[in-house]
């Protein structure tokens, strides 16, 4: 399991986009696009150093907004989705939406689950790619 | 542990989840029934409910629960 990304809710994504590119190194941003299956727009943000941050806007994370909560959640890249569930579910977590493909990342399949630690995005790894 | 037992520790669990002392729940309370039922807190419920009883909801078993009557018995299968 590799750390992936933070996932920032926010209400409005072009303002948060004008913050972080302002502040950070943005190198690389993709399109706004509208996830039907998680009902929220999303922005993936790739930073100099290698970091990633997603953008999330709309009906998925109003509440979070509503209360200023800006961490959604961490993601973590996996290669058997399937068999991080099943480990994480036995280490107390509980599954929110099973693995469904996720626009933003070419149709890898992403699942997620409460924990602990909050939210956690789990990624399928993109074996062709490195 | 009877299930008027376990009623009451759920009852328990809901007013420290939804910070109200006063709260009163039923068989049929559902999420259209406490304004801050949403999704976070219900994963805040199981995961509460979970740690006090000892027990773990299977996947995909949390989609049945559709009030506080049907979450206590899937929880009472489970003893």
């Amino acid at each position: 399991m590799r750390f992936h990304h933070i996932g920032i809710a926010c209400l409005d994504i072009p303002e948060a986009l004008e913050f972080v590119q302002k502040s950070f190194d943005v190198i690389e941003t993709t399109d706004i696009i509208f996830d039907k299956k998680q009902d929220a727009d999303l922005c993936l943000l790739e930073l100099a150093d290698g970091s990633h941050i997603e953008l999330v806007s709309g009906k998925a994370v109003e509440k979070l907004v509503a209360k200023r909560q800006s961490l959604y959640h961490t993601c973590w890249s996996v290669n058997d989705i399937e068999q991080a569930i099943e480990a994480l579910y036995r280490n107390g977590a509980i599954l929110i939406s099973p693995p469904t493909e996720a626009i933003l990342f070419d149709n890898r399949r992403v699942a997620f689950l409460f924990s602990e630690i909050g939210i956690i995005e789990l990624l399928e790894e993109n074996l062709s790619a490195v | 542990m009877t299930r008027e037992e376990v009623f009451a520790t759920v009852q328990d669990i809901f007013r420290d989840i939804f910070d109200d002392q006063t709260l009163e729940i039923t068989d049929t309370t559902n999420a259209d029934d406490i304004e801050d039922w949403d999704s976070m807190n219900h994963l805040n419920l199981v995961s509460a409910i979970e740690k006090k009883f000892s027990i773990r909801f299977a996947l995909g078993e949390l989609q049945t629960l559709n009030n506080v009557g049907a979450m206590i018995d899937l929880m009472i299968q489970k003893f």
